[in-house]
């Protein structure tokens, strides 16, 4: 079966008499090792779909099947779990603890799992060993973002999500997060989902799903993934 | 369960990048813990301390006293069921000492070698050497070495001691003679007649002789001894041929320790310290409790991110409670031991100080740690850590997602001022945006109202407490008053004596006739002392008889009385009605004059002899100009004089009495002066916290530092203002609680409230928001507008 299987997935937020209806059946699949690429313009969704995949919010109705465990039924607890030991998260913004240094980032992450990673190799292989020590308002966006990338691998996680990892970061830098994310995934052997709107990415990934209006518009094959350093966009 | 160490590191930080709010919140509780341990363990304390006295001096149970006298029979007698027994001989004496100065006094005549019960303490010199030598108790106000002439004998007072049973400074009633007594003497000789016996039963395993135990064990076994005593004096009766005339209840008085006019007051007072030291407490425990629940909440909203980011690597709820319950502890359990220390030595102390100036208080054991004490505490330490609960509970109801989007900015809403045109057409704009904004933040809005109403009230309260205090000797010495002295007499003044006042005095005298009634407070079943005076109509150039409430002068009417404003508060009486003494004695009531001290019937003398029978009277004259102190001299010896008593002296006696209450009023204000100003300082600086965006924002537009601080000045002083216009009826009503708490019979608290009273406690809380205000300038001054734009 497929690492990752969405059912007929919906999501429902109600504001008032208002009902949004920001996942709309979604169904899909992703397979074990995949660079996973889902495209769509603001507000299609993307973001929802990355926060269920992540077990940080639940579906109104349907089913997501990761590594086989449905994990749209679990309750907190299990989700705690499931976000503990299954996943790990790239934010757009980083999310990193101000008030601890980028060592401690990772270390607050990995404390609580089961099985991870030595940090200091990880820390290594994001390029940042010499600044293990400064704390984020030190760091650029881009040493933020790697940092922010170090902790979600460290956890050793089934599975890895970036919603919009370059977003906040300039071309240049974008594209070397990007590289780095593609080789490392490649080294630990992950299943990758990167969520974002700019189209240009589509090429670096193995898969790509199309999401518009909160629905499924395509799930395509790229069976020749192109090196993100050789996008221009 | 142990915190992971960089989820430990990373609340130590937390803590240290806001000191100041850390240690905010341990003030609060510091002062909260102080306030309400040193008022609640005041009472207790006091009550126990003076018992451990009693305990040591062996303090009698009962006073047993005959006209018919005792021997060491009866003694043997009562020993079979009650063994603490002890017989003394006291007599009233009129001593006369080397000035010339007449004393009323007490003398007792005991063996001081076997004395057990109502152990004499030698404070000063040394017991009786010889027959010419004599001890004085400490009330008596006289020094070793002093000469007092007794009966013709001189004595030379060869020490000063304490005697538990006489432990005020107020002077004590002669049973006998019913005059003041000034002074008790010890002679050391020992009799074979007694006529007080003093029992003691073992009370020593009570560790409170006010509690109810204590006095129910007194009743429980005062009939037996009734019956033990009369058994006795019908033998005696029986014996002696010419009295058996006499009815053997009129033979003996069994007397306990609650006639004791020492223990009485003491008990009255303690009581009235207990009522007013047990309301604060609650109201400082809910203000505090509302401070810390804002502050933790502000506190949770600023860490709402990292929150977010905890939950979504997996961490708990469970481990974010903790986070924030430990917190809670580390600051409760500071703040608690640090206030408790300070609390419960500081406040009694100062209350039992003040206690000193009508009472010998003993010294306060300060190292109770008693049970309740550490109730007070765990009640304090629950509150504190329920409320940083319930503020956690909020934040995490949202999932991981949610927390980690910055928190949605309060939507803006219309508000309701905005559906009165009137109102608002006419306001200007930036007023607008305040009022918005107070609505857009209700929790902020509500909270720093009631803080503010709330110390207002308590500040409002200490100081109407002193007012009433102050009106009491103020009004009643000056505006109800009017006499310079009076001089009582024993038997109706003769002609010579008459004839003396005229002379001297002219026009400024004037002789009542007077008699005692007791009666009892239907609340709290108290006895006291209501004197009936009869005059003519002159009684008002000495005595005010005024209406406080319809403002009008009063006269004597031959069908009826006037009453003093307690009797008709007490028996909810009014003009028209009638005051009850009992069935035979009922009196129609013509009008209720103002009164603070005492309670006076008015009649005249058509009245009295309409309606008046068989009452033993005194006799008063009251004098006005009394400039001429030589005639003190003349008016002590003249036949049936018992009394001279000058106003100005009372008014000292009496000022002191009231010392230990304005103490208190003190005590009270003072602590809730801190608390407002922590109150107003926490929600102010909560809320410049909370909205650094606003103001950041503000910057960048080209306001001034002045007009930044101005924004947020603007909330702060109409929540004030709202705060300080609900908190002067809360506040009367709190001191109206207190007065009423406060009433004795006898003793009437002012009942108006000056308005120094309303100016000092509105300036006063005005005044502690301009303090604050000042000191969140500089904050305001710091906020950064650029890393305050840059974080979302």
């Amino acid at each position: 079966m497929a690492m990752i299987k969405f059912v007929n997935v919906n999501k429902e937020y109600s504001i008032g008499e208002m009902i949004i209806k920001a996942n709309d059946n979604l169904s899909f699949e992703i397979e074990e090792g995949d660079f996973a690429v889902i495209l769509g313009p603001s507000g299609a969704g993307k973001t929802t779909l990355l926060n269920i995949l992540g077990g940080m919010e639940s579906p109104t109705s349907g089913e997501v099947f990761v590594n086989n465990i449905n994990i749209a039924k679990m309750n907190q607890n299990e989700l705690t779990k499931y976000r503990r030991n299954d996943v790990g998260f790239v934010f757009q913004f980083y999310n990193l603890m101000p008030n601890l240094t980028a060592r401690e980032n990772v270390e607050i992450a990995v404390e609580i799992t089961k099985e991870h990673l030595d940090i200091d190799e990880v820390l290594k292989d994001v390029g940042l060993d010499n600044r293990t020590s400064n704390f984020p308002a030190q760091l650029s966006g881009g040493e933020q973002q790697r940092v922010s990338i170090a902790r979600a691998l460290a956890k050793n996680p089934a599975i890895l999500l970036c919603d919009e990892p370059t977003g906040a970061l300039d071309y240049e830098t974008g594209k070397k997060i990007l590289k780095l994310l593609y080789e490392t995934s490649k080294k630990h052997l992950k299943t990758v989902v990167v969520v974002t709107h700019n189209q240009a990415l589509k090429d670096m990934a193995n898969r790509v799903i199309t999401i518009k209006n909160g629905q499924v518009l395509a799930n395509v094959i790229n069976n020749n993934p192109v090196n993100i350093e050789d996008i221009e966009w | 369960m142990v915190m992971k160490k960089t989820f430990f590191k990373l609340n130590i930080r937390n803590i240290k990048n806001n000191i100041s709010r850390f240690i905010s919140m341990i003030s609060i509780v510091l002062l909260t813990t102080a306030v309400i341990t040193g008022l609640l363990v005041t009472a207790p304390n006091m009550e126990k301390s003076m018992t451990s006295y009693f305990i040591e001096a062996n303090t009698a149970d009962y006073n047993i006293y005959s006209p018919l006298y005792f021997d060491s029979n009866d003694i043997e007698e009562i020993k079979k069921d009650y063994p603490d027994v002890e017989g003394v001989f006291i007599n009233d004496q009129i001593a006369k000492l080397t000035d010339g100065t007449i004393v009323n006094s007490l003398l007792y005549e005991l063996d001081l070698s076997s004395n057990s019960i109502n152990k004499l303490e030698v404070i000063a010199g040394d017991y009786p050497q010889d027959e010419n030598h004599i001890l004085a108790d400490r009330i008596s106000n006289l020094k070793v070495n002093d000469l007092v002439t007794i009966n013709n004998k001189t004595y030379k007072i060869s020490g000063i001691v304490k005697n538990s049973w006489y432990f005020s400074k107020q002077r004590d009633i002669s049973m006998n003679s019913s005059t003041p007594i000034d002074a008790v003497f010890y002679l050391n000789r020992s009799s074979s007649n007694y006529t007080n016996l003093f029992v003691k039963l073992s009370t020593d395993s009570i560790s409170n002789h006010f509690s109810n135990r204590y006095t129910d064990l007194i009743n429980k076994n005062k009939e037996e001894i009734k019956t033990i005593i009369e058994s006795i004096m019908i033998k005696k009766l029986d014996s002696i041929k010419e009295l058996d005339e006499i009815r053997v209840e009129d033979t003996y008085f069994v007397f306990d320790r609650t006639s004791n006019l020492s223990y009485q007051t003491y008990n009255s007072f303690i009581k009235k310290v207990r009522t007013i030291t047990e309301v604060f407490p609650v109201f400082f425990l809910l203000v505090a409790a509302l401070v810390i629940l804002s502050t933790m909440i502000r506190l949770i909203d600023d860490e709402r991110q990292q929150i977010g980011i905890l939950r979504s690597l997996g961490y708990s709820n469970k481990s974010i409670y903790s986070k924030y319950l430990g917190y809670g502890i580390v600051v409760a359990i500071i703040g608690i031991m640090f206030g408790y220390a300070i609390g419960f030595r500081l406040i009694p102390s100062i209350i039992n100080d003040a206690f000193s100036s009508i009472f010998y208080v003993e010294p306060l054991n300060l190292d109770i740690i008693s049970l309740d004490n550490i109730i007070y505490l765990v009640i304090i330490l629950i509150s504190i850590l329920v409320t940083v609960l319930y503020a956690v509970r909020k934040t995490l109801k949202n999932n991981p997602a949610t927390l980690l989007l910055a928190k949605s900015p309060k939507r803006g809403k219309r508000i309701v001022l905005e559906k009165i045109p009137f109102i608002w057409n006419k306001m200007k704009f930036k007023f607008k945006a305040s009022f918005r904004n107070l609505f857009r933040y209700p929790n902020n809005f509500i909270m720093t109202i009631l803080g503010v109403s709330g110390s207002l009230a308590l500040v409002f309260t200490g100081f109407g407490l002193i007012d009433s205090i102050n009106a009491i000797t103020k009004t009643q010495y000056t505006n109800i008053y009017y006499y310079d002295a009076v001089v009582s007499y024993s038997k109706i003044p003769g002609n010579e004596i008459m004839d003396f006042y005229e002379e001297k005095f002219s026009n400024s005298y004037l002789l009542t006739y007077e008699y005692n009634e007791i009666l009892t407070e239907p609340r709290t079943k108290e006895d006291f002392y209501v004197t009936f005076i009869v005059a003519n109509d002159n009684i008002t150039r000495f005595i005010s008889l005024y209406d406080r409430e319809n403002q009008k002068g009063l006269t004597l009417s031959d069908s009826g009385v006037i009453i003093t404003e307690q009797l008709s508060e007490f028996y909810e009486i009014n003009i028209g009605d009638y005051l009850i003494i009992n069935e035979n004695d009922k009196h129609l009531v013509t009008g209720i004059t103002e009164n603070y001290i005492n309670n006076f019937v008015y009649m005249n003398e058509n009245y009295y002899n309409s309606y008046i029978r068989n009452k033993h009277l005194n006799f008063n004259l009251y004098l006005n100009d009394f400039n001429d102190d030589k005639l003190v001299e003349t008016i002590k010896k003249q036949e049936g004089f018992k009394n001279l008593s000058f106003k100005e002296k009372e008014i000292v006696n009496r000022e002191a009495l009231l010392n230990q209450v304005t103490t208190l009023a003190i005590v009270l204000v003072i602590s809730a002066g801190f608390l407002a100003m922590i109150i107003i300082y926490n929600l102010a600086n909560v809320n410049i916290s909370e909205r650094e965006k606003e103001l950041a924002t503000l910057k960048v537009l080209g306001y001034r530092k002045d007009e930044v601080a101005n924004y947020i000045y603007r909330e702060i002083n109409i929540m004030t203002v709202i705060g300080v216009i609900l908190g002067i009826p809360l506040g009367i009503l709190i001191e109206r609680y207190v007065i009423y708490s406060v009433d004795a019979p006898n003793l009437m608290m002012g009942r108006n409230i000056s308005w120094t009273t309303y100016f000092a406690a509105i300036l006063l809380t005005l005044f502690f928001t301009f303090i604050v205000e000042l000191i969140m300038y500089n904050k305001i001054r710091k906020i950064d507008m650029i890393s305050a734009l840059k974080e979302l």
